[in-house]
């Protein structure tokens, strides 16, 4: 009998840890208790009105509209990865002045997890999915809509979907007539920004991409790009993709074998496709400081903060989190409110926001951002958000919105920080 | 004497033949083909870290794997010993010794817990550990905000992944797990019950007592391991979803191939002498330029070797067995 009890209680704290992360943003320190009121963040509000062309007053945001609180499933790869921390803490902002909540995902490691991560998201009463990440495809973006709720992102299957009104569309890296997708992009300023730094010799950390995963694939070939494109230029950097490359993640006594062996070498430059602080300390103990420029796929946060200060990161390609991924939030609160037509393109498709990867190449940028985010401002605050919802700003059109996400660009940022 | 001088040569060439013809194949092979520098200068640092992290996390797995154990928190444990006792040295400036003693503290307690949870439940240790490692999973993710550890550009904490240091650990813990594995009570019981639990336990060894000690040893070496690894890459990030198993996934090699020459020297030291092979063949198919992919093949192929090696090579030493009884028994007739 004793075993059994014992047994039950082992199981009901397995299944609460397997829960871990997951759960409403309510539970977090940055949330408001019910009722209570704060005032908006009006900083950046003559910022907010230009993208959208409308002038909008100010609006004291006291988290009580939507009248019926909205909940979020907001999709994961990796609930420790960096940038969706930022992301995370972006959204449970907005759930100060919003009435709104989000459910996390665990890290999602294959379709069936993500399947689930659905179906649980339409038993606790979702009404969208934001897909910061997607394994299943298709598939997932379909069984969201046989739920009944919204999905925003994936811009992989927009088209297949961008009749659905239940489909909001997503972000985008790519200009329009052009063919290269984020991933390639992100790649290709890696490359070229080493190449133009005057990097002679760079190796290059591709992840996933000898495991066939696409991101890392379009990441490399873009990387690959960028190099030639600065040897064009006139730019002495040298690469063999069959020599100086190292597959793989940190963690493995294949990567930690092949960095050592990199390192033994005369490179000069390193690119990582991922997140590059697990270079930091190698390179240290090679005596090699301050020798490899390093250009990484990565964010504005403290992981490489000191890292930009003492200049052993010279390139660092960023997505800011409440610009690529926070537009998301907009769309799905003009759809939940009865605008759903404010995310459709006049042509009546789904709406896809072209946004900019910013490629921080100086110390002062990079502190620029750090200290602004630091500070508690975000490039698009809650009080912003409010020139692209319907409810607060009833002209607003999808074109408006788009416009007023893909404004920022590095320079319009930095212009408005200053 | 001279009996036991040439046992003892047999004992260390046996025991250092497959790391020793490990070595020189690779070395010979790399050369040959173009990629010298296997297994010299800043290649045999990366060896000697392979060698020390793998053989750590292997001696842990050993210390219950051996008595039928699995545990599967041996990567969570590692993981929360290291961004617990990380950021507490850090945030108290306690210097490399400080990181070592406290996050092998560390580990020992949470190994503590887990040989506790075990003993008390009664359940098959794969169960009690898939749940543990789930918990101490959700711990080290909560705790500092999912950010883990970082230490990286403190240089005074991250000694124990070169020279000298980390063959000052690794030399440090073999000489005390020899002497706990061979010449304790706790190490005699240890074996008594790994080769006959119901006879032991019925001649009076508690065999709570000695799974709670083990796991606990296991736990002070997994903190050591956790120093070992923020020592060479400076951050250590939270696992979830179990994927912390990763982490002992390199274990295998080497207590397979300690498996099959512990008979020449002590376990500890035999598995340790497997993590240094496992480091020469990745060392060297890395030099060699194998893709990763490729890589993970060999090593599995490898490991299956080892594997059918060690579950059949009694077949060998019966098959000795049945030629010195037939030739006794051949020689008996022609004396009749």
């Amino acid at each position: 009998m004793k075993k059994k009890i014992a047994a039950i209680l082992m199981c009901g704290v397995m299944a609460a840890s397997l829960l871990t992360g997951c759960g409403s943003s309510d539970s977090g320190s940055q949330n408001t208790s019910a009722g209570e009121t704060k005032a908006a963040d009006t900083q950046a509000e003559g910022q907010g009105t230009e993208g959208t062309g409308e002038e909008v007053s100010a609006v004291t945001l006291d988290g009580s509209w939507p009248a019926q609180k909205v909940t979020i499933g907001v999709e994961a790869f990796d609930t420790t990865d960096e940038q969706f921390l930022a992301l995370q803490e972006y959204l449970d902002y907005l759930t100060e002045y919003y009435n709104i909540e989000f459910m996390y995902s665990e890290s999602i490691a294959n379709a069936e997890g993500e399947m689930d991560f659905i179906d649980s998201c339409a038993s606790a009463g979702c009404k969208a999915i934001l897909a910061y990440y997607n394994v299943a495809g298709a598939e997932a973006i379909q069984r969201t809509i046989d739920q009944g709720m919204y999905y925003w992102g994936t811009e992989q299957y927009a088209a297949d979907f961008e009749d659905n009104e239940m489909y909001l569309g997503c972000y985008t890296f790519t200009e329009e007539g052009k063919a290269e997708n984020g991933d390639y992009l992100g790649g290709y300023e890696l490359g070229y920004s080493l190449g133009k730094q005057g990097v002679q010799h760079v190796f290059y950390c591709n992840g996933g991409a000898s495991f066939g995963i696409q991101m890392f694939i379009d990441r490399q070939a873009g990387f690959e790009a960028g190099v030639a494109a600065a040897q064009a230029e006139g730019a002495e950097i040298q690469y063999d993709a069959s020599k100086d490359v190292i597959e793989g993640w940190p963690g493995t006594d294949d990567f930690t074998a092949a960095v050592g062996a990199k390192l033994a070498e005369d490179y000069d430059g390193a690119a990582v496709s991922f997140n590059a602080a697990t270079l930091f300390q190698p390179i240290a103990d090679a005596g090699k400081n301050g020798q490899i420029k390093i250009a990484a796929i990565g964010g504005v946060n403290d992981t490489y903060y000191d890292a930009v200060q003492n200049g052993e990161i010279s390139t660092i390609v960023y997505d800011c989190e409440e610009v690529v991924f926070g537009n998301a939030v907009a769309q799905i609160l003009n759809a939940v409110t009865g605008h759903v037509d404010k995310t459709r393109t006049a042509d009546n498709k789904c709406g896809k926001i072209l946004t900019y990867r910013w490629t921080i190449t100086d110390t002062d940028t990079f502190n620029q951002i750090y200290d602004y985010h630091d500070g508690g401002n975000y490039f698009v605050s809650a009080q912003d958000l409010t020139n692209c919802l319907a409810e607060f700003n009833p002209d607003v059109t999808f074109e408006d919105v788009a416009a007023y996400y893909t404004a920022f660009d590095l320079d319009t940022a930095i212009a408005g920080i200053q | 004497m001279q009996g036991k001088l040439k046992k003892i040569g047999k004992n260390i060439i046996m025991s250092l033949m497959i790391p020793v013809i490990v070595y020189l194949l690779f070395f010979i092979v790399c050369n040959a083909s173009g990629h010298p520098g296997f297994g010299v200068g800043a290649d045999l640092q990366t060896i000697l870290y392979t060698s020390v992290y793998s053989g750590l996390i292997a001696l842990a797995m050993t210390m219950n794997l051996t008595s039928g154990r699995f545990d599967f928190s041996i990567g969570a444990t590692l993981v929360l010993a290291i961004i617990l006792g990380g950021n507490i040295a850090k945030d108290f400036h306690m210097g490399a010794l400080g990181l070592l003693a406290l996050t092998m503290v560390i580990g020992g307690i949470i190994g503590l817990v887990s040989g506790l949870v075990y003993v008390m439940l009664g359940l098959p240790p794969m169960v009690v550990s898939l749940g543990l490692a789930m918990i101490y999973e959700a711990i080290g993710f909560i705790y500092n905000r999912a950010k883990g550890v970082k230490l990286i550009g403190k240089n005074d904490m991250l000694v124990y992944s070169k020279m000298p240091w980390a063959l000052v650990v690794i030399v440090v813990v073999l000489v005390v797990m020899v002497i706990v594995w061979d010449y304790t009570k706790f190490g005699y019981n240890r074996k008594s019950l790994a080769s006959g639990q119901k006879i032991s336990t019925d001649v009076g060894i508690n065999e709570k007592s000695n799974a709670v000690i083990c796991y606990v040893i296991a736990g002070l070496l997994l903190g050591i391991a956790g120093c070992v690894y923020i020592s060479k890459y400076g951050t250590v990030t939270p696992e979830t979803g179990l994927s912390s198993s990763s982490y002992f996934m390199t274990a295998f090699l080497p207590m397979f191939i300690g498996g099959a020459i512990e008979k020449y020297s002590s376990r500890p030291v035999a598995v340790f002498i497997g993590a240094m092979t496992q480091a020469f063949i990745t060392s060297g198919f890395s030099r060699l330029g194998f893709s990763s992919s490729l890589m993970t093949v060999l090593n599995g192929v490898i490991v299956m070797i080892f594997l059918i090696y060690t579950s059949n090579s009694y077949l060998l030493v019966e098959q000795k067995m049945f030629r010195e009884k037939l030739e006794k028994a051949r020689a008996a007739k022609e004396v009749k």
